[in-house]
């Protein structure tokens, strides 16, 4: 297991009446690639600033290789930031700007050219360090503000929505790239965004945030399959989710019909929401299918077709498909019981794991 | 949060010495009277004189005039100049003039204006005769409208230039000639500017002493003029300052007025 | 556009122009007359150039004007630049209160100014003269220099000063090396602005200024009092050639100012 890097306990923080965060605990492990995904307003960013040292917590503790630094200022925190903005100097040049850190350290003149050229070669911008920033296009920029970040060789990397500037194609592009960076430079990256799909495409691990507080923690496959409520299936990726009673262990009722599921260590008949993703329902013949309905709208959207299906007791599905249909046709809807992930009204993280572990220790 | 305190000392110095004291004073001073006493006599002599009130009067009735001259000879400047190539480079040339002194500007008009002067060369050419220019209410009038004309044009231009073409677009496009989207588009989108030149004009009208004494004479006596004679001729501070203090009111009441109605602009967005 | 139309803002652009222009022109031209008055041009001569840099009483005013300008501007731009930072710094009511404060000298009447610093200075006991003077420009020009400033200083990303910090910088790192040269052509304007109002200024001067002191302005009124003299003309016309210069300095200045720190904020999709 890698060496815990950082650490919160307990963190809140106010600004004046207005709590931002609440209550919030988790640990970093050096090396990983992290990612705090949540809307806007969520908390996310106030959590990279008090990461980075720009603001303070209200109460509670970080730790940072287990020393307390919750009053340690930005400026001598070995943590750096790629700031949405960028935040470029304007009257310097691209290699100007990468040294500023290691000029504001005293590094000697000979080495900060060699690790300025060296950081610009790892951006692949070599031979760009005399532009002027403002003769630079949005993804070189960008390139820049990450340089001038890792120059310093931080023990972590916060990266403050750094994507969210640059249209879609360049993005993914800088999705691989970032990917590929944190593995070279074998440091912890902690990425805020509110994009899940770049969260799912980079993480190691994501944390989800919504109004001050973490809603789950874990692996983009853990989030995306297993989600913990309502929230979290929400936000991540398309899904049905529809109440049921979970009549007993792998038997959930959706609709008063009875299905076969994968999910156990709940209350007998306790009230729970359903979820499933619409890319694990096919369309199949009316025959065929566990649910009956008529489709309503299909949309093509490039690589699957997005279908409507209500089915027969007046219920709406959301269907991925690859497939088309027709609209209007009476269809049937399948899905394997590994598809059904059945989640209780307010549990928590840590209850969540405990029943997973629960029973599957049993199978 | 020292530092931040460091920066603000000189500045909050001058703020304190030369912001709040100096009009602190003129208030106190208005209350002395030439020999030093304390004493109410200065707004009753005031508010009593059928000179000062006349005076006053006139004063406003000036600048009223000359705000109205150089706004009417200033907003279709600004409209034409919006609509040319280059905009920027005729705006400057516009501008230009601000930049010589004002008292050069003045002389010239002396020179202008004078019984032989060249207008008056001009006016016998065309067989008007030559007549008394200079040391009148018109010529006074027309010089400081002449000096405030850039002011006026300057505030007018810029918001003129901030109508996004596509509202007039949109105007024509619903309909409106194009004497409707002046009217009803561009004339009220302008207003700000209108207003700000307007501020602009007017406070400094009540106050231009050196043109009333160089151009006016001593015909056309405004409230600026009759600050300058209380203070540097006659030694009356204290009468001086009560006139500032109502110098200070009439502006307080300008910049209230056209503050105001821009409020009222405001609501458009 | 008919073309009818544009004949006819063109030609009124052009008679507005003419009546800007006449009076300059006019100052201009009888400087090189070869006789006393503005009223018949007696052929080309250079004598009240002569006059004018003969004259040691004139000279001696041009040189204290500039002394009193170069001095009042850097020291305004100096307290004016600390102020805006100042400002820039406080929040809510506070800012306002320092932005009207701020704008009184700036609104008020030339008179009233001069009025109230002839007040002060006469309770401080301060001698009218250069002091007096200087002191009353370097007043009126700080407000000047935070209107310019503060504009540069709000451009800037709060993030700039994040990321200097993040990169280790001191709050006096951040200050000087990051914040201070990206406002630079703010600084700069404002110096010009301020450098342009001293040399302007007349009333205020006029009133603070005793009898053994005075600047080019207040000696331009007392000889105009007097009535015609060409040597005033020849002045006009360095003058106007000054100005002339100075604007094309400004241009320069904030053209090229205006490229190199044009601050970098992203939009979306600027990826060209």
């Amino acid at each position: 297991m890698a060496k815990n890097i950082m650490e919160f306990r307990h963190v809140e923080k106010r600004f004046d009446d207005n709590v931002v965060l609440k209550d919030i605990d988790f640990t970093i492990e050096a090396g990983k690639f992290y990612t705090l995904l949540g809307p806007s307003g969520s908390g996310k960013t106030t959590i990279l600033r008090l990461i980075a040292g720009f603001d303070q917590p209200t109460s509670g503790e970080i730790l940072f290789n287990g020393q307390k630094i919750n009053n340690v200022p930005a400026n001598q925190r070995q943590v750096n930031t790629v700031f949405q903005d960028y935040a470029l100097f304007p009257h310097m040049n691209v290699a100007e700007n990468v040294a500023f850190g290691l000029q504001i350290r005293g590094v000697k003149k000979a080495e900060i050219k060699r690790r300025v050229q060296e950081a610009l070669k790892l951006v692949q911008l070599e031979g760009y360090g005399e532009r002027e920033i403002t003769a630079m296009s949005g993804g070189q920029r960008q390139r820049v503000a990450i340089a001038r970040a890792i120059v310093n060789e931080p023990q972590v990397l916060l990266l403050d929505e750094a994507l969210s500037a640059l249209d879609h194609k360049l993005r993914v592009n800088m999705q691989t790239e970032l990917r590929q960076l944190q593995r070279q430079l074998g440091i912890t990256f902690i990425f805020v965004t509110h994009d899940q799909e770049e969260a799912l495409a980079m993480s190691d691990q994501i944390m989800i945030i919504n109004d001050g507080t973490i809603q789950q923690t874990g692996t983009p496959v853990d989030i995306y399959d297993e989600p913990l409520n309502h929230f979290v299936a929400d936000f991540i990726g398309e899904s049905n989710i529809v109440p049921g009673i979970m009549k007993k262990d792998y038997l959930v009722s959706i609709n008063g019909q009875d299905f076969e599921c994968v999910d156990a260590g709940m209350r007998p008949n306790e009230r729970v929401e359903v979820v499933i993703r619409p890319e694990d329902l096919d369309i199949t013949s009316v025959e065929q299918g566990q649910l009956v309905g008529t489709v309503d709208t299909q949309l093509f959207r490039g690589v699957d077709y997005q279908i409507m299906v209500h089915d027969v007791r007046g219920h709406e599905w959301k269907i991925n498909s690859i497939h088309k249909t027709t609209v209007g046709a009476q269809v049937g809807i399948s899905f394997d019981p590994e598809d059904i992930h059945v989640m209780r009204y307010n549990e928590t993280e840590a209850d969540f794991d405990a029943r997973l572990d629960s029973y599957e220790e049993d199978d | 949060m020292r530092q931040k305190t460091l920066f603000i000392v000189p500045y909050a110095l001058w703020i304190v010495l030369f912001v709040i004291a100096p009009l602190v004073l003129i208030f106190y001073q208005s209350f002395f009277d030439i020999s030093g006493h304390f004493t109410l006599g200065n707004y009753g002599s005031y508010l009593t004189s059928r000179v000062y009130l006349k005076m006053t009067f006139n004063s406003v009735w000036y600048a009223f005039l000359i705000t109205l001259v150089t706004l009417l000879i200033s907003y279709p400047t600004a409209y034409v100049l919006n609509h040319l190539p280059n905009k920027q480079f005729w705006l400057l040339l516009v501008i230009l003039p601000t930049w010589i002194n004002l008292l050069l500007k003045t002389y010239a008009f002396i020179g202008l204006f004078s019984r032989s002067g060249s207008i008056n060369q001009f006016l016998q050419f065309v067989g008007l005769g030559s007549h008394q220019l200079l040391f009148t209410d018109a010529s006074f009038m027309f010089v400081a409208a002449y000096i405030e004309i850039p002011f006026m044009v300057l505030p007018i231009f810029n918001s003129l230039a901030e109508i996004s073409p596509s509202l007039i677009n949109a105007s024509k496009d619903l309909g409106a000639s194009q004497w409707q989207t002046f009217r009803k588009v561009v004339l009220p989108l302008s207003m700000p500017g209108v207003k700000a030149g307007i501020q602009a004009v007017f406070i400094p009208s009540l106050s231009l002493f050196m043109i009333t004494r160089l151009i006016g004479g001593n015909r056309v006596i405004t409230l600026g003029t009759a600050i300058e004679e209380h203070f540097l001729t006659t030694q009356n501070w204290g009468m001086g300052s009560t006139i500032g203090m109502i110098l200070i009111i009439a502006m307080f009441i300008v910049m209230f007025i056209t503050g105001e109605t821009k409020q009222k602009g405001g609501t458009r967005r | 556009m008919s073309k009818r139309h544009f004949n006819w803002s063109g030609l009124y652009l052009a008679l507005v122009f003419v009546i800007l222009y006449a009076p300059i022109v006019y100052l201009v031209v009888f400087s090189f007359s070869a006789g006393t008055t503005m009223e018949h041009y007696h052929g080309f001569s250079w004598r009240h150039y002569a006059d004018l840099f003969g004259d040691t009483r004139m000279i001696t005013i041009v040189f204290n004007t500039i002394i009193i300008a170069l001095l009042a501007s850097l020291i305004a731009t100096i307290i004016g630049t600390l102020g805006a930072l100042a400002i820039k710094n406080t929040r809510g009511k506070w800012r306002n209160s320092l932005l009207s404060l701020n704008n009184v000298l700036m609104v008020s009447p030339d008179v009233i100014i001069g009025a109230s610093f002839l007040i002060f200075f006469t309770m401080l006991g301060i001698r009218l003269g250069f002091v007096s003077v200087l002191l009353s420009h370097i007043a009126f020009c700080i407000p000047i220099v935070v209107l310019m400033v503060l504009p540069k200083i709000n451009e800037l990303s709060p993030t700039l000063v994040d990321a200097a910090y993040d990169l280790g910088a001191t709050r006096w790192q951040a200050l000087s090396q990051v914040v201070l040269p990206a406002i630079t052509p703010g600084i700069g304007a404002g110096y010009f602005m301020a450098l342009t109002y001293s040399l302007d200024d007349f009333a205020v001067t006029f009133f603070v200024t005793g009898n053994g002191f005075s600047t080019l302005s207040v000696e331009i009124y007392s000889r105009a009092r007097q009535g015609i003299n060409l040597e005033i003309n020849a002045l006009s016309a360095i003058m106007f050639l000054v100005s002339l210069l100075l604007v094309l300095g400004y241009y320069f200045i904030s053209k090229h100012g205006g490229r190199r720190n044009r601050i970098v904020t992203v939009k979306e999709g600027d990826a060209q």
